[in-house]
């Protein structure tokens, strides 16, 4: 029976599909017209949206493969091709939207996503979404699945909460196996608990398949600054791991990369792009002392001016990390949230603790404007520019719905743009690489006052400059300088040796652009080729 | 956390290969020992038979080893002097096991609880490691109303112008001190030196040339050692403010003088804070995986 309904739901819903693409299905013959928003993009041009627009069955197709990664079943085809005759096809998606935020695959992969942001390591199998997994592949099923780190996700998606408990969540849900709650080790000190009665090695029997009976829910009060969602949570803690030299400034990298879109392309590489310090600092497969490492690091911050770009911001902040190197501190460590606006504007905001930085940093724009952004990638696509005007609505949006992910994301995927077809254009490719690649270098230029006064522009903002054509040309000639483009890189002085390191690739995509006149991602050129 | 659940899991593997899968499994729900921890008294094992096996420790003299000291960064005083400093850090080298304390044979009472070794048809059996014990001041948090017979450790410094401002009052408060080692990165498993252990409100006299060490607060770890790994950080209460120091120092010598010690008798019950369900040992793993259902019979601990 469940293979007849399998065969023939897969077998309609391509039928659906191929007839879709060649426009015979009846009702849904006629194409909708293009979508076209007259707003004003970064550079005051109007927004026209990209590709071709989406029939119904392909959008039905889109939104159950977006939001659960599953297609439709063939009863959901039928229930659309009933809409269409009664034209009340607005309706059905957005029930259709409620109803697939509704699943457990939804949750799960937006568990998944937020996994990815967080750069925390993923389980390859998730007993949440595919009960038999555990039984299959005991070994493979780790406790992070039922953490309180992915519980926070979790809750977020399953209760509709507010997105910004992600930054001021003040409760946790613990697993508990044989009557041993997990985790707890972690927040023992923020409860009050007598060392005496802690249980240091607590794990999972390797000849026990590591099931969760239930879940020991821990709470904090609303303005409690020890605690700030997963920020204060055992899995944050254990993939941005803290040192005496570091000083909790990769976790505040990670928050100003999660939180303000900020990429954080540091002196001190957190991630493996920036390969040439790690190998100066931490020479694979080469001891080094903390001295060692401490004189390398001295050396190479002393002669880098661009570093202060970013410790300026890192320090404050992991100064509400301070206490906690490891495990939840018992007192609060005060800290502030110190950055720069892109109109240059400083903002400064203390807190007693990491529970007031993270108040602070929910309530700024910036925030807002970088966590739609997220939920824009995720299901519009990173291909797919943001104009100006879009992010202003969107962040509209977002405080609207009292930044409820679900409710945010049904909005997110009623607007055109989600409905778009996918532009398979390799000069839109290229455009996009180029800017993504511009941005991070933006990320150390950011602020930096240049030798002979002034700040360098932002390079990933175009027209680069003061929007003059001379200008514009004169800054890609310097890029194209500084990063050698006419002998593939060879003698570049930028990114230094101790920022991040092009690949050829990318280099090549930069020359081309550059030799094509700089255009958008609308064609339009900076410059004449 | 992570590196005892890594080592444990890997030794309760090799023990079972070792041990159990020459064994016929046995389908039967039959009463399971079970471990006692109550407060203020010794661990035991108690069996549905009856027999009791009680935790016992050695009595060992007290050693003070001394350890060396740098300040590698000093946040607090940056302009101050580096001072010549050493660790004076006092351990008892202690063993523990399993004793009978109550058997059906009289003969076996006060001997070490022996384990089956193979079948049980070929009736050989072996006594289960002993847990090593450094007893430490850093037990304290542990068991804050324990007498430990030790005399407190030290930090002795040529000068102390390298401490907090506020550190002339006498009392110097360290908010925290943790410890460092190199070690995989459970979400990512790139090795990276990361903060493993550490203990929060530790309180010493300034005195004369010395820092004695009057108390620890809490303990974040089992380690029970002083942090003098190759890099540690303390968090200093600085007035209303905080303030850093990282230390450098050799914290391996410690080991050897551990295994040095011999004494192994066990005379005294061992005291509550050593809870061998809360140790990662190879005592307890072995324990545990015998006194499971389909595991246990009356004959796989004698």
């Amino acid at each position: 029976m469940k293979k007849n309904t399998l065969f023939f739901t897969t077998v309609f819903g391509m039928m659906l599909l191929l007839s879709a693409a060649c426009g015979r299905f009846g009702a849904l013959e006629k194409q909708p017209e293009k979508p076209r928003v007259s707003n004003d993009s970064d550079e005051n041009q109007e927004e026209v949206l990209q590709g071709t627009p989406l029939n119904e069955v392909a959008l039905l197709h889109k939104l159950s493969m977006s939001l659960r990664g599953q297609a439709p079943t063939s009863e959901e085809y039928k229930q659309l091709k009933e809409t269409l005759s009664k034209k009340t096809e607005q309706e059905f998606f957005s029930r259709k939207a409620k109803e697939y935020m509704n699943t457990a695959t939804y949750r799960e992969r937006m568990v998944l996503r937020l996994e990815e942001l967080f750069n925390l390591k993923s389980s390859s199998s998730r007993p949440f979404l595919f009960p038999g997994a555990k039984e299959a592949l005991p070994f493979s099923v780790t406790y992070k699945q039922f953490s309180a780190t992915e519980n926070v996700f979790r809750d977020i998606f399953t209760k509709n909460l507010s997105w910004d408990f992600l930054l001021n969540g003040k409760s946790y849900r613990l697993p508990v196996v044989k009557d041993v709650i997990y985790e707890l080790d972690f927040y023992s000190n923020v409860l009050g608990l007598p060392s005496e009665t802690r249980e240091f090695f607590i794990f999972p029997d390797a000849n026990d398949i590591f099931t969760p009976e239930s879940y020991k829910e821990i709470s904090f009060a609303d303005d409690d600054p020890r605690i700030a969602g997963v920020l204060t949570s055992p899995r944050f803690f254990e993939r941005y791991t803290n040192t005496g030299l570091n000083k909790n400034r990769r976790r505040a990298a990670a928050v100003f990369r999660i939180f303000l879109c900020d990429p954080m392309m540091a002196a001190i590489p957190e991630n493996h792009d920036s390969k040439s310090l790690a190998d100066l600092v931490f020479p694979e497969g080469e001891a080094k002392t903390e001295t060692e490492i401490r004189t390398s690091i001295d050396s190479l911050h002393g002669s880098q001016p661009d570093c202060m770009a970013c410790h300026y911001k890192l320090d404050p902040l992991g100064l509400g990390f301070r206490l906690s190197p490891q495990l939840l501190h018992d007192e609060a460590s005060a800290g502030s949230l110190v950055f720069k606006k892109s109109n240059g504007e400083n903002v400064t905001k203390s807190g007693r603790g990491i529970g007031d930085i993270a108040k602070h940093l929910s309530e700024q724009p910036e925030y807002a404007s970088c966590q739609v952004e997220h939920f824009w990638n995720w299901f519009i696509g990173t291909d797919v520019p943001i104009g100006k005007r879009t992010r202003t609505e969107l962040v509209k949006n977002f405080n609207n719905v009292g930044r409820r992910a679900n409710d945010f994301i049904a909005y997110l995927v009623s607007r055109p743009e989600f409905r778009m077809r996918k532009s398979n254009d390799p000069q839109r490719a290229m455009v996009v690489e180029t800017k993504n690649f511009l941005k991070r270098c933006d990320s150390c230029h950011d602020g930096v006052k240049r030798a002979t006064g002034g700040q360098l522009p932002r390079f990933a903002t175009w027209p680069i400059g003061d929007g003059s054509a001379e200008q514009t040309k004169d800054w890609l000639s310097k890029i194209s300088k500084s990063l050698d483009l006419e002998n593939q890189g060879k003698n570049r002085t930028m990114p230094t040796k101790e920022g991040f390191k092009p690949t050829l690739v990318e280099l090549n995509n930069l020359k081309k652009w550059i030799e094509q006149g700089a255009p958008d991602e609308r064609g339009q050129k900076m410059v004449s080729p | 956390m992570r590196l005892h659940s890594l080592m444990t899991t890997g030794l309760t593997v090799c023990f079972m290969t070792a041990n159990v899968y020459g064994q016929e499994l046995r389908p039967k729900a039959v009463a399971l020992p079970v471990v006692v921890e109550k407060p203020d008294q010794p661990s035991q094992l108690v069996f549905p038979d009856g027999r009791v096996a009680t935790l016992m420790m050695s009595k060992n003299a007290v050693e003070m080893i001394t350890l060396p000291m740098e300040i590698t960064e000093n946040l607090c005083r940056p302009q101050a002097q580096l001072p010549k400093c050493h660790y004076e850090f006092v351990l008892r080298q202690e063993t523990a096991n399993y004793l009978w304390t109550t058997h059906s044979d009289p003969s076996r009472v006060g001997k070490r609880l022996e384990m089956i070794n193979g079948s049980i048809e070929q009736g050989n059996y072996k006594t289960l490691e002993d847990l090593s014990l450094p007893i430490t001041n850093y037990y304290r948090p542990l068991s804050p109303q324990l007498d430990l017979g030790l005399p407190p450790d030290r930090i002795v410094c040529d000068h102390f112008a390298w401490l907090p401002s506020n550190a002339s009052t006498g009392v110097v408060k360290m908010k925290i001190w943790s410890g460092e080692i190199m070690f995989s990165n459970f979400e990512t498993g790139v090795n990276e030196n990361q903060t493993m252990f550490s203990y929060s409100s530790l309180d010493w006299q300034l005195g004369g040339q010395t820092l004695e060490l009057k108390k620890v607060g809490r303990s974040n770890s089992a380690f029970l050692f002083p942090p003098l790994l190759a890099t540690s950080a303390i968090i200093f209460e600085d007035g209303l403010d905080t303030c850093q120091i990282n230390i450098g120092s050799d914290i391996a010598k410690i080991s050897s003088i551990a295994r040095s010690q011999k004494n192994e008798h066990l005379v005294l019950p061992a005291p509550s804070f050593v809870r061998v369900t809360g140790l990662a040992s190879n005592l307890y793993n072995s324990i545990r995986f015998f006194i499971k259902e389909n595991v246990y019979t009356p004959e796989t601990f004698r």
